[in-house]
């Protein structure tokens, strides 16, 4: 990864190196001709001048270089700082007056004046900032649809593009949702913040990016991304509301719990079982729903029939004890495993029956064998 | 009204300084836990608390300024953070109110001006 200033760096060291080692070389050359008789000692010794001369060069650029760098960069540094200070009063006194800022174009401190001061404001000073910020015309949503922009020069620029939240500028932010470096991905869903969050999801929404990509998408918005899988639920096909449930899962969102219950009669088993996934993460019983469930159980589709098999807990107790003992005759060991597990955690006592006394050997082997690990572990 | 100004954030500093100033209060600002520390004795109308401060915390300068110094001074915390525990615990330790950035000045010079009233 390069930064700014790094290339010329490299290069110069680059050349000092080479300059070196066609200097050792020359001696190499000479002195060896010199132990053979080819040269004689004056020519020897010019040689010998020559290459110290050759370093001295080489030593006396890069010192020069990185004193004539360090020296700029002091300068540049208290200059954009005066700037900095200078715009910033400015653009205050504009807000609080109600003047006019003053005319653009603006160099790169004043940006970042403005950058800051829409960080800190809401409302319609925000506003204000907001509208100077396009006026200023800044490069960020450019850079980020150049193909020749470094990586951080994107990152830089995905940052600022946070700060502005300026909701017209999410089309350049969204590709890097699926870029393949999972710094820039990170970066990107972060730009998402407070009213701008809800521009995500629409734009998200005609995205059409594959289903994993949208929950890695929910699950970085973290505490900003129930507005947007709500809207999921709502507007959303398969694939997002898939992502919509899992992300209701994993980040508890249990605020969007009620709205999970008609999902678990989808069309789709994949989207059914995301439903009862994130009911079981949340701890939300199914109520209204509990037939919904236990016809899952006869389902065909063996995951189908596990994720039922592990939301029975929070059935109405009887209802489940009974759904349970049924689903240790399951034909699937997957299953049988997760209505053992599940009974575990709701009646040990009834487990230990079913370890001793449960009809099907297989259920009955199964509860014994969790009953043990119960043990174990206890 | 003679206000102290807790705040680390040059932006926020001066953002704040104008607003209150063009309301006619008096602004007093200290931009680091130290300072603040130092000058929270002072006998002031009301105080604009930022949290994250170098050098400390601003809820330690909350807990001094109620609890040792047995002050009712207005506290109004302006901060970035948004965890409803800190929220809570700034609330338990007498804040009037607590505010999150992005911030509207009007909004926080009007709060502060009904607290004191």
């Amino acid at each position: 990864m390069w930064r700014r200033g790094e290339r010329l760096y490299a290069l110069l060291v680059f050349l000092v190196v080479a300059l070196e080692a066609l200097a050792l070389g020359g001696l190499v050359w000479v002195f060896s001709g010199r132990l053979l008789g080819v040269f004689d000692y004056p020519t020897a010794r010019l040689h010998l001048l020559r290459a110290l001369l050759l370093t001295a060069l080489a030593l006396v650029v890069l010192g020069a270089y990185v004193l004539v760098y360090h020296a700029y960069t002091a300068l540049k540094e208290a200059r954009d700082k005066a700037l900095y200070g200078r715009y910033l009063s400015a653009f205050t006194e504009a807000l609080f007056s109600g003047t006019e800022p003053p005319p653009p174009p603006w160099p790169e401190p004043a940006l970042e004046a403005l950058l800051h001061l829409r960080e800190t404001l809401k409302g319609e000073m925000g506003e204000k900032v907001a509208q100077w910020l396009r006026r200023g015309r800044p490069p960020w949503a450019f850079r980020l649809k150049s193909r020749w922009a470094s990586r951080p020069e994107r990152l830089e620029a995905l940052e600022a593009l946070g700060l502005a939240r300026l909701p017209e500028t999410l089309e350049a932010i969204l590709p890097y949702l699926e870029h393949r470096d999972p710094v820039l991905r990170l970066a990107a869903a972060r730009v998402a913040q407070g009213e701008g969050v809800l521009h995500l999801g629409e734009a998200l929404l005609k995205a059409g990016l594959p289903r994993g990509a949208l929950l890695e998408v929910f699950l970085l918005l973290e505490d900003r991304a129930e507005p947007v899988v709500a809207l999921f639920l709502e507007k959303g096909g398969r694939g997002e509301v898939w992502a919509a449930l899992e992300a209701i899962g994993r980040l508890h969102l249990h605020g969007l719990a009620e709205r999970v219950l008609p999902f678990l009669e989808a069309e789709d088993p994949e989207v059914q079982a995301a439903a009862l996934r994130a009911l079981a993460r949340l701890g939300y019983p199914p109520v209204g729903y509990e037939d919904v469930v236990l016809g899952l159980l006869r389902r065909e589709e063996e995951f189908l029939r596990v994720h039922a098999a592990r939301l029975l807990p929070l059935l109405p107790q009887n209802l489940a004890r009974r759904a349970l003992w049924e689903a240790l005759k399951d034909a699937s060991f997957y299953v049988r495993r997760a209505a053992v597990e599940a009974l575990a955690s709701l009646d040990l006592e009834l487990l230990r029956k079913a370890g001793e006394a449960h009809p099907d050997p297989y259920g009955r082997a199964m509860a014994a064998q969790v009953l043990r690990e119960v043990a174990w572990n206890s | 009204m003679r206000v102290l100004l807790v705040e680390d954030d040059p932006v926020v500093a001066r953002v704040l300084e104008m607003a209150l100033t063009r309301a006619g209060h008096q602004v007093h600002l200290a931009k680091d836990f130290p300072t603040a520390k130092a000058r929270l004795a002072e006998p002031w109308d009301a105080i604009v608390l930022d949290l994250n401060l170098p050098g400390g915390f601003g809820l330690d300068l909350l807990r001094r300024l109620r609890q040792d110094l047995g002050r009712a001074t207005p506290v109004i915390i302006l901060s970035g953070l948004k965890q409803e525990r800190t929220i809570l615990e700034g609330m338990r330790l007498g804040a009037q109110d607590y505010l999150t950035k992005p911030f509207s000045p009007q909004e926080l010079v009007l709060r502060l001006e009904r607290y004191v009233a």
